[in-house]
């Protein structure tokens, strides 16, 4: 039974949203932060519904993506496909410097940013003041994120001197705060 | 709800974003599509053996039997001895150690081998894409890191993701279909793509990390820096003997009565430090289980503390269950399936997106379409090849994902090569159900068996509809491109 909350403070949240975002006038002024508020309540009655916290918030955060794709699916518009003229070639290969580019994002994207995450997460985690292993566990848990945030930024800055230096001054930094 | 983001970070975040969907757009398809099997992976070992025995609870007394035996044939046995106990997606028992690996009945004597061959083949591909596990894990790993990276660029390349986070057209073209369900698959699904992407970071880079914190914290000693998070091993010296097993299990009814032990595992075998590391889940908790120990004596030293200790600790030990849905039983497995395969589906439309805008069309499309499509025909084939030599090997999937791709190239047409793939995934899936009855003769007709054959027959159905209307929609191109052409 305690089940039913849970889901119906769900998918009363999702519809509220859907009601602001799709304009509708009833949801106008309170949709989207009703919304939002009925999904975090929401985590309590999952709490509830599971006898467990943890539990409860994975299940808060998964209910509403399958409420919000059956609106998707339920919102879909089907048109008649359209078929645009499209050049047929061959494969051009791309000139040398396209590709030394390529390269050089590939090793600020993966190893240095890797790298920069790693020793970047794990130094600024032992300055929390926490036990020694939840530091660690939460630099561990972090490091992925630092990496992709730091992927990005190579990839997104029109400038890639300026996440290169970043990144490599995030590992020297780190490095320093670790070996000294 | 718009987000105020300056032109200029949008457009610099799409390319950011295209550029690092292209670097693992396949990886992670690869990665999707087999995860989404590997959450099943409890049910697809019982389908690949469906004669096995299967009982609710292995008795302390049968458990104590399986392992005398294992001492009598093998009195110097060394290293772990992991017995896994009946679990509810699993119910089965069996011993694995250096000895060798027995599937174990319900009085402890030994039965069969255990054998899943192409279960592993999924796990293999998933956990390292087939690649030596040194390399593999960290690759995956790094596919996990990078998609947290798309995560934070596809929110910042699309101002208008919440605005248009209902809308979806479907059809009109193909750039804009294409984006619609990348976009409404993506940002709905983004708490579980995060999660996916930190918990499966995590499984390859965990090895790199520690020998960080070992080398930073730990005068590097990496097995301390392990410690430090997963707890220390007893200290014991003791007149080495056989460890009291079934004294060792009976306890557990008393040190914690909601807890299911689900394996032990006697770390050290044959050593005076040899001690019972038992692993029970707790219903309440996303930890994989809490670990009790007792000594050689069966006496309980104290459990290691997932549930009552360090809440990093638990972090941690929640990553595995987190990551492949084994909690709240099969309605969240099979949500948990669905949603990796959305994730697949992103990982494709991403790149389907990048090739409708380029507006021109060569090899890559053809190629692209061939490996798309040939994942599931290879997956399938595979399966089937197993069914019936009873071995996996890892060419049984590369092998007919490289044939699909040049099958595409050779058919010159997207739509065209489409529809033979999904054809013949059709006719691999309903022969591989069809091979596993005529292989398995009973067994394949109950229980598990039976929904695994069911859901490869229905499988089969879905692809036959898909292929014919991917050819029915290839005819019509043909047609709109000989009006376009006049």
């Amino acid at each position: 039974m305690a089940l039913l909350p849970a889901v119906i403070l769900s998918a009363a949240g999702l519809l509220c949203l859907y009601g602001s975002w799709r304009k509708q006038p009833l949801f106008r002024p309170w949709g989207a932060w009703g919304g939002w508020v009925l999904l975090f309540a929401s985590g309590w009655a999952w709490s509830l519904a599971a006898a467990s916290v943890e539990l409860g918030i994975v299940y808060a955060l998964l209910a509403p993506t399958a409420c919000a794709w059956l609106l998707v699916l339920h919102n879909r518009q089907t048109r008649s496909r359209r078929a645009s003229a499209v050049a047929e070639g061959r494969i051009s290969l791309p000139a040398l410097p396209v590709v030394a580019r390529h390269l050089l994002l590939f090793l600020g994207t993966v190893p240095l940013a890797g790298a920069a995450a790693a020793y970047g997460s794990t130094a600024l985690a032992t300055f929390l003041p926490w036990q020694l292993g939840n530091a660690l566990v939460l630099a561990m848990l972090v490091m992925p994120v630092v990496w992709g945030a730091g992927a990005y930024w190579l990839c997104a800055d029109p400038k890639p001197l300026r996440p290169t230096l970043g990144l490599a001054t995030l590992l020297a930094f780190g490095a320093l705060v670790l070996n000294l | 709800m718009k987000i105020g983001l300056s032109p200029s970070l949008v457009r610099n975040s799409l390319s950011g974003h295209a550029w690092l969907g292209l670097l693992t757009g396949f990886l992670m398809y690869l990665i999707c599509v087999s995860g989404s099997l590997v959450v099943f992976a409890p049910q697809l070992k019982r389908w690949e053996q469906p004669a096995a025995t299967e009982f609710e609870s292995l008795s302390p007394a049968a458990a104590e039997r399986a392992y005398r035996e294992l001492l009598e044939n093998s009195p110097d046995v060394s290293g772990d001895i992991l017995m896994m106990l009946p679990r509810e997606q699993l119910p089965r028992a069996s011993l694995v150690s250096r000895a060798g690996v027995w599937a174990l009945n319900e009085d402890g004597s030994r039965g069969g081998a255990v054998a899943s061959p192409w279960t592993n083949l999924m796990v293999g591909l998933h956990d390292a894409l087939h690649l030596p596990s040194n390399i593999g894990l960290v690759v995956v790993s790094a596919v996990g890191a990078l998609l947290c990276g798309l995560i934070v660029s596809g929110f910042l390349a699309h101002p208008r993701i919440f605005r248009d986070a209902f809308n979806f057209r479907l059809g009109g073209s193909r750039h804009l279909e294409q984006a619609d369900i990348h976009n409404r698959l993506s940002v709905w699904g983004a708490p579980f793509h995060l999660v996916i992407a930190v918990t499966g970071a995590w499984f390859g880079m965990a090895t790199l990390m520690y020998t960080l914190f070992g080398n930073s914290f730990f005068d590097g000693d990496r097995e301390v820096a392990i410690q430090a998070i997963h707890g220390r091993a007893p200290e014991l010296e003791q007149q080495v003997a056989p460890v009291d097993v079934k004294r060792a299990l009976e306890q557990m009814r008393t040190i914690a009565p909601d807890a299911r032990p689900i394996y032990f595992n006697i770390e050290g075998a044959n050593s005076p430090r040899q001690y019972l590391l038992l692993g029970a889940q707790h219903d309440d908790r996303l930890i994989y289980v809490e670990q009790y120990r007792f000594d050689q004596q069966g006496n309980y030293l104290g459990n290691v503390g997932y549930t009552d200790g360090e809440p990093g600790q638990r972090a941690i030990f929640s990553t595995y269950r987190l990551h492949f849905g084994h909690f709240g039983g099969l309605p969240v497995m099979v949500l948990y399936g669905i949603f990796g395969l959305a994730l697949a589906v992103v990982s494709v439309s991403g790149i389907n997106i990048w090739l409708a805008r380029r507006r021109k069309r060569d090899a890559i499309n053809l190629l692209w379409s061939g490996l798309v499509w040939g994942t599931p025909l290879a997956v399938a084939v595979s399966a089937a090849t197993t069914v019936l030599t009873g071995t996996a090997a890892v060419s049984g999937f590369w092998m007919p994902l490289l044939c699909a791709a040049g099958l595409a190239r050779w058919l010159g047409d997207e739509e065209r090569s489409k529809a033979w793939l999904q054809g013949l995934t059709a006719v691999a899936l309903a022969a591989l159900a069809l091979a596993h009855m005529a292989v398995h003769k009973t067994a394949a007709f109950a229980g598990v068996p039976l929904a695994v054959n069911t859901v490869a027959l229905l499988s089969a159905v879905l692809f036959l509809w898909l292929a014919r209307r991917s050819g029915s929609r290839q005819s019509r191109d043909c047609r709109a491109g000989l009006a376009l052409h006049r």
